[in-house]
């Protein structure tokens, strides 16, 4: 009896499965999510605080490369406030995939309250609700804030909208740059210049907390790594170093600095305790180890040597231990930065007389080139390690004018090359981590 | 001596009238593709999952009868004109029915030393031959005569001697597939840089309704990770995209070409791998 059943279950069980039908998709396209961004209803005495606030968030969005805003003469449905259930059908007919839609209120202290509702129009269901209070002076951090929960609801991965680049504005003759330290927001506003460019400064890095900025400069006619508190202004000598220090940077706890240190024609890599003020030296080579920095979680650092006969790329732990050469490529490597989530490094390569930024896996592999010019240098990475920003410097004549120095960011897929605008030449850009 | 004589003559005649049988009966056979081009209608043929032939149905009508012609799949195509039910899993069914009741009165055995369980049990080349000349038959008839489509997909699925692989109630072919999976391809948009966006299929789960519309959309592996959900999200989206696509929706194509095997295709399950072939 139960092999009769067991054959009975066994000749059905084939016909069950047949019924169900199985497609297998590979590859897909990659291509902007196309978002529908009403403008917010107002309903604050600021008539532009609504143009001003989408408009941001908009730009935010398109800038990423990741989103595409459908053109808002197409919108069918008139959203009239943040709790107007939207008509899906009428967004899936102008082809919007997400739609945002969003109001702006007065508070009775006078601060701003804009909340807003992301919308998945296929799905038809809610992403992300949220409402944000603030004084109304403070508009462009709310967009940004904003843009950032829309980016992560979407994507998935951390945005990057809220968030500031601090680096070297520079006007003037190319003989006679003047060269001045400067903060701005992402997207170029807010420009604040920290320094007066009576003394030459490079490579300024952000610290984990946004508090300090340390960088490289000649104040007091010595070539020194120094500290400074972005809130007063003031700045201090960091360490007693017997030699020229540079090329510095945070570590991912804030608590020390990692830099590199010049004597007798030799180079070495150094740690600075900020609390103990104690320096500790990392490598120990007759070669030139330069450009230290830290992966995320502190164990390993990353720096460039020419112990190998040219300038490479080497990863160690951070006692110094366990050095390993990772980039094996044509040309010479320099420049090396750890990405925020670990799993690239950017580099400056330079091959056949053609500058390059490229990327790799921290053992080495997956090295690709996403950027190239006559100079670009000085990758830094976004908070969510998804975009790369540098540098591009076109030459200039032979009385060194008309050459340029701008700022560009770029997807890691080596696409979407934008150009950050900056009032005057600008270079050695960093990015600081996300402010909310 | 004569007796030899007489024993190899008769042998040489023997083997002689065979050949002289067996090359008239093969060039009666090959005739027609010399004088009158054999059409066959490329929408009627069927390449099954696996790009081979599904093996031959032992038998279709569950009372077969006692003085059934050797060549089996000929004999066996007698399906009824009045029953136009879905006829994909009927056969199957049929059979184990079929093989069921037989192996109570008779032991296994038995039944292989039949004629007809013979030739399955020890298919030749010739037998093989000769089913698929018999399904090619079978495929040129309902061009001749146009019949129902029942008719047709019920001569398609019912598989041919020598067959081991493909599925007789699977209704698409490789390219049928394949033009599915293009359409939800080009309905997909994934952002290329996600991180380990290598590591992220999504299978999907869609039900569809006889007009060939989406119902309901799950996500059969979801897990807690928000990049993973971005990657499925987008998957449950080019479901719905393609599904607005009108004529152009892969589930209406289904609908249209397959209106009698909805149950076939009703539950789709799709495997959306980002990576397999590129994302561009």
């Amino acid at each position: 009896m139960y092999k009769i059943l067991l054959m009975i279950a066994l000749f059905l069980c084939p016909t069950w499965a047949q019924a169900e039908l199985r497609i297998d998709v590979s590859g897909a396209q990659s291509e902007p999510l196309p978002i529908a961004i009403p403008y917010f209803s107002n309903q604050t005495l600021n008539a532009d605080l609504s143009t001003k606030i989408t408009d941001v968030i908009t730009a935010d969005l398109e800038r990423s490369g990741l989103f595409r805003l459908v053109n808002r003469d197409a919108y069918i449905q008139n959203l009239t406030g943040v709790d107007t259930r939207p008509i899906f059908t009428d967004w899936q007919a102008i082809k919007a995939a997400a739609l945002v839609q969003g109001d702006i209120r007065q508070m009775p202290n006078g601060n701003i309250t804009v909340s807003f509702r992301l919308w998945d129009i296929f799905n038809q269901t809610q992403m992300v609700a949220k409402s944000l209070t603030t004084t109304e002076d403070s508009w462009r951090r709310i967009a940004h804030i904003i843009a950032d929960n829309i980016y992560e609801r979407i994507t998935g991965e951390t945005g990057y909208f809220d968030s500031s680049i601090v680096f070297i504005s520079e006007s003037g003759n190319q003989k006679n740059r003047v060269k001045r330290l400067t903060i701005m927001d992402q997207d170029g506003e807010n420009l604040r210049y920290l320094s007066n460019g009576k003394s030459m400064v490079l490579t300024p890095r952000f610290s984990p907390n946004m508090k300090q900025i340390t960088y490289f400069s000649y104040q007091n006619g010595k070539p020194q790594v120094y500290l400074m508190d972005i809130q007063s202004g003031t700045s201090e000598l960091i360490g007693h170093f017997p030699g020229m220090t540079f090329a510095p940077r945070f570590s991912p706890d804030g608590k020390k600095l990692i830099m590199s240190m010049a004597r007798n024609g030799n180079s070495d890599i150094y740690t600075y305790d900020l609390k103990t003020k104690k320096q500790t030296q990392i490598t120990k080579h007759l070669a030139i180890d330069t450009s230290p920095s830290f992966s995320p979680d502190g164990k390993r650092i990353v720096f460039n040597s020419d112990r190998g006969g040219t300038s490479q790329l080497y990863t160690m732990n951070a006692d110094g231990s366990s050095v390993q050469r990772i980039s094996f490529g044509k040309g010479t490597y320099s420049t090396p930065v750890w990405s925020p989530r670990g799993d690239y490094i950017a580099f400056t390569n330079i091959r056949d007389g053609q500058f390059n930024i490229g990327i790799m896996h921290p053992d080495g592999s997956a090295e690709r080139m996403i950027a190239t010019g006559w100079l670009v240098e000085a990758p830094t990475w976004a908070p969510n390690g998804r975009v790369l920003m540098f540098f591009r410097q076109t030459p200039s004549d032979n009385w060194g004018d008309k050459g340029t120095s701008q700022l560009y960011s770029i997807d890691i897929t080596g696409h979407n090359e934008q150009l950050i605008p900056t009032p005057q030449d600008a270079s050695d850009p960093t990015w600081s981590p996300l402010l909310h | 001596m004569s007796r030899s004589l007489f024993l190899s003559v008769l042998l040489h005649l023997l083997v002689l009238s065979l050949l002289w049988a067996d090359f008239s009966f093969m060039r009666k056979e090959i005739e027609p593709t010399t004088s009158v081009p054999l059409i066959i209608d490329l929408k009627n043929i069927i390449v099954a999952e696996k790009t081979n032939l599904p093996p031959a149905v032992k038998k279709t009508t569950p009372k077969p009868k006692p003085a059934s012609k050797p060549q089996s799949v000929q004999a066996k195509s007698t399906p009824k004109p009045t029953t136009p039910k879905p006829i994909e899993t009927k056969p199957l069914k049929e059979a184990v029915q079929a093989t069921e009741k037989k192996t109570e009165p008779e032991k296994p055995m038995q039944k292989v030393q039949k004629p007809t369980q013979q030739k399955v049990s020890k298919p030749t080349a010739e037998d093989n031959l000769k089913s698929l000349l018999a399904s090619v038959d079978k495929i040129k008839k309902p061009l001749n005569t146009p019949t129902p489509l029942p008719e047709t997909e019920q001569a398609l699925t019912e598989g041919i001697k020598g067959g081991t692989e493909g599925s007789l109630t699977q209704p698409l072919s490789i390219s049928e597939r394949d033009l599915i999976a293009a359409k939800l391809r080009s309905c997909w948009n994934v952002d290329a840089g996600k991180s380990g966006i290598e590591e992220m299929i999504v299978e999907i789960k869609v039900l569809v309704n006889k007009e060939g519309r989406v119902l309901d959309v799950q996500t059969l592996n979801m897990r807690n990770d928000p990049i993973f959900r971005s990657v499925a999200e987008s998957a449950q989206r080019a479901v719905y995209i393609c599904d607005n696509k009108g004529s152009e929706s892969p589930f209406q194509i289904l609908a249209e070409k397959y209106k009698s095997n909805y149950n076939s295709w009703k539950e789709i399950y799709v495997r959306f791998n980002p990576i397999d072939g590129g994302v561009y």
